[in-house]
This record gives structure tokens, C-alpha cells and sequence, in this order.
């Protein structure tokens, strides 16, 4: 006997195995992100500066305004930063924006009182790109097998084979097929309620409603099914 | 009464039985072209392919086919001495069995051979001829030569056996016919038309294409192999439907046994 127990736990190991790389890479996906935020808020941050120097019309070049004591206290005020972002700010000795990046986790922790319209927002950052990808699906119908049981069918007229066939040929969405093998199910027997339905399904799906709601009825009239009743309901709403 | 997996699983052992041979477009076509070969005056045909691709049931269904017309023998399992071999031929020939200690004197069978020329055509189906040793192989070409009795020689094709094959038939088969592993398309054939064949209409419909590719995955579209995986796929779909039913699904096989029945017959490494 199979100790499928056994299987399952070495399934659920496989199964971890399996998807370690998945998750891996979620994680790095999360951490490029968080990196990537940073560096937007960063870059946000220092086109701000540079904006609010310029009103307040200063229009010397950005190395010279990180030396402007005066703008200390004007920037502390505007954006209410802790002591730490001030002196990454100001105490950037002009060396450009290289400077200003490298303390990212003091100014990532600084930024958090920016109000949200005041956040530059950087197109290519913020909005990931999404390619839509079409993936065709080709069905094998495995029409050989359903052949064989025609063929058998038409030997042994068992009614299992055709109220088979109905059956596939309706799920397969061909329904002239679904529609012919009813037929010959109810031909045989028509008390199968399944071929009934089938019929009118299939009727309805070939756009003749009309058709479809009139079998119904005769079916109902004769054996007051409640699946039929349902099924009429359902076409008739 | 037998659980429906239980049903399914039986459906799945594997057997050269003719009852549980299964026509698929590719097989019918090999089927013909080894029928051909046996009709012409060829004197040796080779049938090789992998373990598993079909040759025995194959040439178990062309024996049973052709018993009534043609003076046809089929060795499932090789002779396992030289004696042994030359007294079934003996038995062929004379239709008189030898002695247990006799033996055949090789030079007086090939002429007893010659003298049916004309008279007798004998084709003699050899399975898992890579069995026979090389000695044994060349004094089968020799009774060939005869013209008398011509063989259908079966082997297996792995990488090595497939070199003695070369060396060993060259230049004496006459034609070479190689069955292969199944398509997705004809393993997917071959399995509903199992389950259809024992009236398995839902277990069949239980087995989606998705499903049907990554068995052929695992498998490699080989019938042996396949049989096994089903063998076992259905012994769990009993155990569960036996124990836990809710946990299977109702519509198909879920992916997850179908692995589980991977990891078992050792096709994933888990």
C-alpha cells in the first residue's frame, strides 16, 4: 500500500524547494523597490530645495547656495527636518549630489513629514511599466478517443455512449455535435432528462432561444423537473 | 464493488496483452511498414527503439495477426543457450522435439534449411535480441542466408546496445524500423482511449490537457513509463477518495498528485 503521507511531506519539501527562487526574488523585487523610493524622495528632496531657494531669490549656483547660512534656518522651517538631514544638507561642502545621496538612511528617515503634493514624482519610478502579453491557448481536442465511442456507440446504440458524447461535445462548445448526440440519446430514451437539457443548452447556445424555451416546456409539461424548470428560468430572465 | 480509482488503476498495468493494445496513428503507421517488410524477400528486419516505445506488444499483435496466413514464431524471452535456441528451430522445422542433452549439428540444420527453399518461408520474431550473444547472432544471419526462414530482430535502443546493434547488423539488415516515445496528442489518445475502452467516461474527462503535458513532461511520451505514472496517479486518487475525499478535486487530477506520483516513481527529485 502507498504511504501517501510520506508523499505528501516530500511533496510539501519539493514544493518549498520548488518555489525558494520565486521568493527570493519577490524579496529582491521589494528591496529594489525600497531602494528605488529612497532615491525618488531623495531626488524630490533636492529639487525642492533648489525651488524654494530660487523664490526666495537666490539664483547663485547650487554649490554656493548649500553655503548659505541664512538658508538653513528657512529650509528647517519649511520642511520642519531633524537636526541630522540639516547638517547632511548644508554640510555638503558643494560636492554636488553625490554628497547629498550618500546619507540615504538618515535622509530617508528625515522624510517622512513631506506633505504629498509637495512630492516630485518621477514617471519612469513611480509607474511600473506593464506589457500586456497575450497567451494563446491551444486545446488538443482528443477527437480520436471520442471517434472510437462514436463508432462503438453506433455497434451497441448504448445510451451511456451518447449522453457521453452530448456531454463532451457541449463542454467542447460544439454544439450542432452536442445538439445530434441528445438526439440520439432521447431517441433511444427520452425520459434522460440530461439529454433534454443538453438539447436546449445547446439550442439556446446556437442563438435559437425560442427553440430552446419551447423544448423546455414540453419537457416540463411531462415530467415537471425541477432542473428544467431552473434552466428555463435562467434562459428566460 | 471496486473503488472508480481502482478501476482506473488496473486499466494501467502494464502488459503486452492484445486486449490492452491501444491504435494510435504513429503505431499503425509502424505497424503497416513492418507488415510490408515481412512481405518482402528480405531476410532480416530490425525493430529497435527505447525500452517502453511498444516493440513487444507490437510484435505480439503482428504474430497473433498473421498466424493464420503466414508461417510465423514468436520468441518473447531469448533462448538462454545456443541448445536451447537450435532445438525451438529444430521444433520449427521438424515439429519434433529433441532430446534434452541432443544437440543440433549447425552445418546439418543450414542444409535441412536449404532443402525447404522454395517451399517454406518461416518468419521467426525475435524479442530482446540484444540478449543473444554475437556467436548465436551470426549463426542466425546464416539461417537467414538460407532464405528459408527470415527474421524480425526487436532490440533496445539505449546508447550502448545501440552501438552493438550497428556493429552487429550493418550490412546484414535489410530494413530498420524505429518506434518512438508518444507526442503529447498521442499519449493523450492513448490514455482516454484506455480509460474509454473499460467505459472509464469519467475518469477520462478527469484528465484535462494540462494535465495530459506535464505527464508527457515527466514521462517523455514513453507508454512503459506513462503506465506507471497513471498506475500510481490513480493509487493515490484511491487512497484519498477511500480516506479524505474532500481533499480531491472534483472537476480533475490536481497537479499536486500527479507530482506526488512523480516523486514516488523517482521522475522528480524531491
Amino acid at each position: 500500500m502507498l504511504d501517501v503521507k510520506d508523499l505528501e511531506d516530500r511533496w510539501k519539501k519539493y514544493n518549498v524547494k520548488r518555489k525558494r527562487p520565486f521568493y527570493i526574488g519577490i524579496v529582491v523585487v521589494l528591496i529594489s523597490t525600497v531602494i528605488l523610493s529612497v532615491n525618488t524622495n531623495i531626488k524630490q528632496f533636492y529639487h525642492d530645495i533648489v525651488s524654494k531657494v530660487q523664490v526666495f531669490g537666490h539664483q547663485d549656483s547650487t554649490n554656493s547656495l548649500f553655503n548659505n547660512n541664512l538658508l538653513t534656518s528657512t529650509i528647517k522651517s519649511q520642511y520642519l527636518l531633524n537636526d541630522k538631514l540639516t547638517i547632511l544638507e548644508l554640510n555638503g561642502e558643494s560636492k554636488g549630489n553625490n554628497n547629498v545621496f550618500s546619507k540615504n538612511s538618515n535622509v530617508s528617515k528625515s522624510l517622512t513629514p513631506l506633505d504629498e503634493d509637495e512630492l516630485f514624482v518621477d514617471d519612469d519610478i513611480q509607474k511600473p511599466i506593464i506589457t500586456k502579453k497575450t497567451v494563446k491557448i491551444i486545446k488538443i481536442a482528443n477527437s480520436s478517443a471520442y471517434r472510437d465511442v462514436e463508432k462503438r456507440f453506433k455497434r451497441s446504440h448504448n445510451i451511456n455512449d451518447s449522453i457521453f458524447l452530448a456531454n463532451i461535445y457541449y463542454q467542447k462548445k460544439n454544439y450542432k455535435k452536442a445538439i445530434y448526440w441528445a438526439e440520439q440519446t432521447n431517441k433511444l430514451d427520452n425520459n434522460i432528462e440530461e439529454s433534454w437539457l443538453i438539447f436546449a443548452k445547446s439550442k439556446y447556445k446556437l442563438g435559437h432561444k425560442n427553440e430552446a424555451i419551447h423544448v423546455l416546456r414540453a419537457y416540463i409539461r411531462r415530467s415537471n423537473s425541477y432542473e428544467a424548470k431552473k434552466l428555463l428560468k435562467k434562459l428566460t430572465s | 464493488m471496486k473503488n472508480r480509482f481502482e478501476l482506473a488503476k488496473e486499466v494501467f498495468i502494464d502488459s503486452i496483452d492484445l486486449d490492452d493494445y491501444i491504435e494510435l496513428g504513429a503505431s499503425q503507421a509502424v505497424y503497416r511498414q513492418l507488415e510490408s517488410s515481412i512481405e518482402k524477400p528480405l531476410k532480416m528486419v530490425l525493430v529497435f527503439g527505447k525500452p517502453g516505445t511498444g516493440k513487444s506488444i507490437l510484435l505480439n499483435r503482428i504474430a497473433n495477426k498473421l498466424r493464420n496466413k503466414k508461417e510465423i514464431y514468436y520468441f518473447d524471452t531469448p533462448a538462454t543457450t545456443q541448445q536451447e535456441f537450435f532445438h525451438k528451430i529444430f521444433k520449427i522445422l521438424t515439429d519434433k522435439d529433441l532430446p534434452n542433452n541432443a544437440e543440433v549439428n549447425f552445418s546439418s540444420l543450414i542444409e535441412f534449411c536449404k532443402g525447404f527453399r522454395g517451399q517454406r518461408e518461416i518468419v521467426i520474431i525475435l524479442d530482446e535480441a540484444q540478449m543473444y550473444e554475437a556467436e548465436l547472432m551470426e549463426k542466425i544471419r546464416l539461417l537467414s542466408d538460407t532464405r528459408v526462414v527470415k527474421f524480425i530482430v526487436s532490440l533496445h535502443k539505449t546508447e550502448n546496445e545501440d552501438l552493438i546493434a550497428k556493429e552487429h547488423f550493418q550490412s546484414r539488415i535489410w530494413e530498420v524500423i524505429e518506434l518512438k516515445n508518444a507526442t503529447v496528442e498521442e499519449l493523450s489518445t492513448y490514455i482516454h482511449k484506455k480509460l474509454l475502452k473499460k467505459n472509464l467516461y469519467e475518469i477520462s474527462n478527469y484528465i484535462k490537457d494540462r494535465e495530459m503535458k506535464l505527464i508527457h513532461k515527466f514521462t517523455d511520451g514513453n507508454f512503459r513509463e506513462s503506465n506507471k505514472l497513471m498506475f500510481t496517479i490513480f493509487e493515490i486518487c484511491e487512497y484519498y477518495d477511500m480516506n479524505e475525499p474532500n481533499r480531491l478535486n472534483s472537476s480533475k487530477i490536481s497537479k499536486k498528485i500527479i507530482e506526488m506520483a512523480a516523486i514516488k516513481l523517482g521522475y522528480i527529485d524531491a
